[in-house]
């Protein structure tokens, strides 16, 4: 399995992960009513998501490394990867076409996404640069107060920004609260001070940081609703939670509200209001005004729904591709039952083209397919004009004699040896230690005996474009599945 | 007056005299000083001398009918947002900047409507409070 193969299943399998975190986390939505849990169980369900992609994702990466680096560098003639992934194909056709697809939709949707973040960052940047002032020395000491009061050891700054329209948070490390022109002035003390103490909070809390870390997982996991919706819950969350805290310190709840209030009318009359819908400011204010609320019957609804619907999709997925070899090949073996399906993905497997396959796969009715048959062995024919097809005589051969040598719980065929006889012919020398045991090991490996694992090398005189080439196949499990391997270190047994 | 013809970018000190007179609507060189003075030390001879030549530039315009001269931004405020910012403004906060934002409204406006419904709410509180 390819990196590729292996991140196109982990974003298959996420979907359904994605559903199930989600309707836990529905569940405790509904259960609590805390702004804190609630905003904590929702970083926590962000971050498990993220885990869990790629937790699956490392568990499809090849098992070994080492073995696939080294293939790369040697240039080895392509093996064909169909034998291996071809179970997958044959019994979950819809998710396994889709994979070669998805990971290149998948990585231009995370640059888009990290290219609109960083486009952010920057003009937020520039926002800082043109038309800011440090606010009057007043309201830099009342901040200075007033983060102490919320206990923040960072020095926070305060400006006034011509380019903001509402008051922002900016940075973490060195945060700065950014504040319109006119609204230290324009607003009583008292509700200057409240707003402040709101983007104090955030501040305080780490949310500018928490906030980053939420739009990198959102940009890693984009094609994802619950990402979306978890991550919407948040963010309202965050503001529920900031407004508790202001609350807590000041105890007024409706003054709190009525300042912002009059903040969102001061803004919208300096400007008119672009979009309809906006802002979650009513629901902030009616859980400010009446904190018992009760909850709405459609996230009930919905989270049953997800909960279903993710329980399904990953079962069948998981279905889709169980990676126990035995378990893919039997079912293999049951439902190739066509006689074309079986000449084009057993017979000639190893050896047919990309072109010819797809070619074959193009043709509608049976005499085509005889025809192409005929033509595919007459091509290559070594002595065209004979009655004899001496290479497809030895193809035969060749699969015939696998599955009687190779055999062990797979078709001989299917093995890692059975697939280089078949496609290279017999090697010209075997070194064979069907029982493994003790070992001389050579100095390029170390030298010394060592115990090992039954293992075979096959050695090729004349290998095409490559010269002479030893391959060797190891059996680590000693049930007879010897598996091609290039890392020499595969067949010594772990002390 | 400058009116017909558009008045040119202001530099950073000019901005933080526009600052005060938006802020505080018409004023005297005095009361922009005062102003500023709340912010970082300046000589008053500073500011006259700057507001002098915005008047020349058209930034500001000059009423001369008194004897202290008065002092009002040519240009609305949010004009000159729009000449800084180009169509950076509506990108920083309704674009992709605004994920970056935290702050105690959400970027989006609320409309007229939600305004009524907002003030409603919190006057109908008031009265049952009492």
């Amino acid at each position: 399995m390819s990196v590729q193969e292996a991140l196109g299943w982990a974003l298959i399998h996420s979907i359904w992960e994605g559903g199930l975190i989600a309707g836990v986390f529905g569940v405790i939505l509904l259960s609590v009513r805390s702004s804190r849990i609630r905003y904590v169980a929702g970083c926590v369900a962000m971050f498990v998501m993220l885990a869990s992609f790629i937790l699956t994702f490392v568990r499809f990466l090849p098992e070994r490394g080492s073995a696939a680096g080294t293939l790369a560098r040697i240039t080895l003639p392509p093996w064909d990867a169909r034998p291996l992934t071809g179970g997958n194909f044959d019994r979950f056709p819809d998710l396994g076409i889709l994979i070669p697809r998805l990971t290149p939709i998948w990585i231009w949707g995370v640059c888009f996404f990290y290219l609109r973040y960083a486009s952010g960052w920057l003009s937020l940047h520039r926002m800082r640069q043109r038309g800011v002032w440090h606010a009057p020395d007043y309201w830099q000491r009342r901040i200075a107060r007033l983060a102490a009061e919320l206990r923040i050891s960072r020095p926070v700054l305060l400006f006034e920004c011509l380019l903001a329209n509402t008051p922002v948070v900016v940075g973490h490390l060195r945060p700065a609260i950014f504040v319109p022109l006119g609204f230290l002035t324009g607003l009583p003390a008292a509700h200057v001070e409240a707003i402040l103490l709101h983007e104090l909070a955030h501040i305080r809390r780490a949310d500018y940081l928490v906030n980053v870390c939420q739009r990198v997982i959102e940009g890693l996991l984009f094609y994802h609703p619950a990402v979306w919706w978890i991550s919407h819950v948040i963010r309202a969350e965050r503001e529920n939670c900031c407004d508790d805290m202001v609350v807590e310190l000041r105890g007024d709840a409706y003054d709190y509200a009525s300042a912002l209030s009059t903040l969102e009318q001061q803004r919208s009359t300096a400007q008119a209001a672009i979009a309809a819908g906006g802002g979650n400011l009513m629901k902030r204010v009616q859980r400010l005004l009446y904190p018992k609320q009760p909850h709405s019957m459609w996230v009930s609804v919905a989270g049953a729904v997800i909960l279903m619907a993710s329980t399904a999709m990953g079962l069948a997925a998981w279905h889709g591709n169980n990676h126990n070899p035995t378990h893919v090949s039997k079912q293999t073996e049951q439902t190739v039952n066509d006689p074309w399906q079986k000449w084009l993905n057993e017979d000639v497997v190893y050896i047919i083209s990309d072109e010819e396959r797809a070619a074959f796969e193009r043709l509608k009715t049976d005499p085509e397919r005889q025809h192409f048959v005929e033509q595919f062995w007459a091509r290559r024919d070594p002595t065209p004009g004979t009655a004899e097809n001496e290479f497809k005589e030895e193809h035969y051969r060749r699969i015939a004699f696998a599955n009687d040598h190779f055999a062990g719980k797979a078709q001989g065929w299917r093995t890692d040896r059975g697939r280089i006889y078949i496609k290279y012919g017999p090697p010209d020398e075997i070194d064979s230690h069907p029982s493994g045991g003790s070992y001389q090991r050579p100095d390029s490996e170390g030298g010394g005996t060592a115990a090992t694992y039954p293992f075979e090398d096959w050695r090729y005189n004349h290998f095409e474009g490559v010269g002479s080439l030893t391959i060797e196949f190891v059996d680590t499990t000693s049930s007879g599945n010897f598996r091609m391997t290039l890392d020499p270190k595969e067949k010594y047994k772990k002390p | 007056m400058a009116g017909g013809e558009q008045p040119p970018r202001p530099t950073d000190a000019e901005l933080e005299i526009l600052a005060v007179l938006w802020n505080t609507g018409p004023a005297t060189v005095r009361q922009v000083h005062e102003a500023i003075n709340q912010r970082r030390q300046t000589q008053y001879s500073t500011i006259l001398k700057l507001m002098q030549i915005m008047a020349e530039k058209g930034l500001v315009l000059r009423d001369e009918e008194q004897r202290a001269h008065i002092y009002k931004a040519a240009r609305p405020r949010e004009w000159t947002q729009r000449q800084l910012a180009g169509h950076l403004l509506e990108r920083a906060f309704s674009g992709s900047a605004k994920a970056l934002l935290l702050g105690a409204l959400s970027a989006k406006k609320a409309t007229k409507s939600e305004l009524a419904e907002l003030r409603k709410l919190l006057d109908e509180y008031a009265k049952r409070s009492k």
